[in-house]
């Protein structure tokens, strides 16, 4: 079963692959630009186009690259001069921290307020007044609710750091590339509140946002699930509202809330690259973005392949927890 | 009251006046009318900028810069740091919004519903195909998507459309498609079959305009979200060119001076939020109305 999903989803990468190279192949400007130095003559920029391959044809140069590929070589960078797997892996931990605490903020928040107001439905407070708060935290634009952050929170009240991870001087041991992880692993909570510090504003801001949407999916699973016959049967056999709510219900509406989870993972990818601009966030996202801005193809293209891959990846992982959570799905 | 009474004309009418004004005025059409309301307004300030529109937007006089909302009574939102009017630049920039949500939003539901219908209706090969190309376009988060083509267009109007109606019209497809699965087995589309019609004119004629309820509210939902991508789009300099005035543009712009003028980034974010919150509104209620299952949901 698990090898027949995983030939499944070869052709949708190869896919990916084809559709991000031959976009970037034929994007206006030329990445020469970044290699060759200022005053060259016309046999200098030919000889370096050669060296980089960059005077094959398109098809040739995505089949080299698929070769290269699966041997883990995704090339070096135009304008760093580096491994682009190594400049973007290192960068990784960066994005993979923010989108961990915004996933979980997100599913602190929405996952008890879905259930609230499903169970309390039509209360003025408990429903109208939380979905009409997930109603204004979908129509948010996340990097504006970034921006009056720091604005606020960064500006007029200086309470917390406006960018990065770590202030300047504060000395940490790295092991993971998390930086609350590893400042918790070496016990140094100076290091701890100054990285708490910084990231919660940008992860505040991308959990919220997705809090709202994944309230509100929460709330419709949890009614339908409230409408069926095996509820009312479990509360006329007289079983605590609470073990209904929490045994019958929550378990059969978390089918829905796992979909959420895929949902947000791909908000969660593409929410990190404009809010890791908007907080000057080092991670894959900001990179991707200096990357467009110097026509740096390579890196471009290893990230998003990366993005790609985790939210292929992680979409495949949740549909094994769907057999899990409800044994009569099958895949 | 005698029932032997004739009733009379007045008092008919204005029963019948009541009927339609409890009608009208029902709770259910409030999000209607909340979201219509915003929207409306929008598309006549989108429409009637050069009117409405205090200043001309692109008017620079740095004699002017960075004067704060509310200090000037000829510049109630301030000026920009090259002495541009804020206000007239936001409903400048109502144009662009609204223009690249509904545009971008009816190509892909045009090119998304036709795929999903075709994709249904034949089934097999055709289905497996289709399905497979959604399936490569959905690896994609969506706003990766956007910028991944973004960068291989380069900044414009019509290339954000393009973009946009790249990244948005695999949500259609899966839609109409699993509509159509159901609505190809009814009694009226076998008879169209029977009768010799063709297979597009069946899909046209017979299929299609039942899947339009869903597709109404889904669209509504989608040019909040297309509004919403589009502004991230400007404000990471991949969308229209910086020239034009549009929110994203605008917010970037202000994102310089956001600690000395604030006022440069409220605004044009508010401008956003309100237009989106509208347009959610009015999908939601329509959703309401035209889908009565998910009323309330």
């Amino acid at each position: 079963m698990l090898r027949r999903r995983l030939i499944g989803i070869l052709p949708v990468f190869l896919g990916v692959s084809l559709i991000v190279f031959v976009l970037l192949r034929l994007a206006p400007g030329d990445p020469l630009s970044l290699l060759v130095p200022d005053g060259s003559s016309q046999a200098e920029v030919e000889r370096i186009r050669h060296e980089w391959g960059l005077d094959r044809s398109v098809p040739v140069q995505y089949w080299e690259f698929l070769k290269k590929a699966t041997l883990g070589d995704f090339g070096e960078s135009y304008k760093y001069r580096e491994p682009v797997s190594k400049l973007v892996l290192e960068r990784l931990p960066a994005t993979v921290e923010l989108a961990l605490l915004s996933l979980l903020i997100s599913t602190m928040v929405a996952i008890p307020i879905g259930i609230v107001s499903a169970v309390r439905r039509n209360s003025a407070l408990w429903d109208h007044g939380t979905m009409s708060l997930a109603l204004l935290g979908t129509s948010m634009p996340p990097f504006w609710l970034g921006i009056m952050l720091i604005i606020v929170l960064g500006g007029q009240l200086n309470l917390l750091p406006v960018g990065g991870r770590l202030t300047y001087g504060i000395e940490l041991t790295h092991i993971t590339g998390l930086y609350l992880l590893d400042s918790i692993l070496t016990l140094n909570w100076e290091a701890f509140s100054d990285a708490c510090r910084h990231i919660i504003m940008p992860a505040f801001t991308m959990g919220v946002v997705m809090a709202a949407m994944a309230a509100r999916i929460t709330r419709s699973s949890m009614l339908d699930v409230l409408g069926q016959d095996y509820i009312t049967t479990a509360r006329i056999k007289g079983l605590p509202e609470r073990t209904v709510i929490l045994k019958h219900c929550l378990r059969n509406s978390l089918c829905t809330i796992v979909t959420i989870l895929g949902i947000q993972l791909g908000t969660l990818l593409a929410g990190s690259i404009i809010i890791e601009t908007v907080f000057s966030w080092p991670g894959v996202g900001s990179l991707l973005i200096q990357a467009i801005g110097y026509r740096d193809y390579r890196v471009v293209q290893f990230t998003v392949l990366l993005f790609a891959f985790i939210y292929i990846l992680v979409n495949l992982l949740l549909d094994f927890v769907y057999t899990w959570i409800d044994p009569r799905v099958r895949i | 009251m005698d029932i032997d009474q004739p009733i009379r004309h007045v008092d008919a009418v204005a029963f019948q006046f009541s009927r339609i004004k409890k009608r009208i005025f029902r709770k259910k059409y409030l999000k209607i009318y909340v979201g219509g309301s915003i929207f409306l307004a929008l598309l006549f300030a989108s429409l009637l900028a050069p009117i409405i529109a205090p200043h001309d937007p692109a008017k620079l006089d740095l004699t002017l810069k960075l004067l704060r909302a509310f200090e000037s009574e000829d510049f109630i939102l301030g000026t920009d740091n090259l002495g541009r009017d804020l206000l007239s630049r936001i409903i400048y920039g109502s144009r662009i919004s609204l223009l690249i949500g509904v545009v971008s939003v009816l190509f892909a539901a045009t090119l998304g519903a036709l795929l999903g219908a075709i994709s249904a209706y034949f089934g097999k090969y055709v289905d497996e195909l289709i399905m497979k190309v959604v399936e490569i376009f959905l690896a994609f988060p969506f706003l990766l998507l956007s910028i991944v083509i973004m960068a291989f267009l380069g900044p414009g109007l019509t290339n954000i459309i393009i973009a946009l109606v790249l990244s948005r019209w695999v949500q259609f497809c899966r839609l109409v498609r699993g509509e159509v699965l159901s609505i190809k087995g009814r009694d009226h589309v076998v008879a169209a079959k029977a009768l010799g019609a063709k297979d597009m004119y069946i899909i046209v004629r017979h299929i299609l305009p039942y899947t339009m309820p869903s597709l109404i509210v889904m669209c509504t939902f989608e040019v909040a979200l297309v509004i919403i991508y589009e502004s991230s789009l400007s404000f990471l300099g991949l969308g229209v060119p910086a020239s034009v005035p549009t929110w994203g543009t605008m917010l970037a712009e202000g994102r310089t001076y956001m600690m000395a003028a604030p006022w440069l980034s409220v605004f044009p974010g508010l401008a956003i939020f309100v237009t989106v919150l509208g347009i959610n509104l009015l999908g939601d209620g329509l959703r309401d109305v035209l889908d009565p299952r998910m009323r309330g949901r």
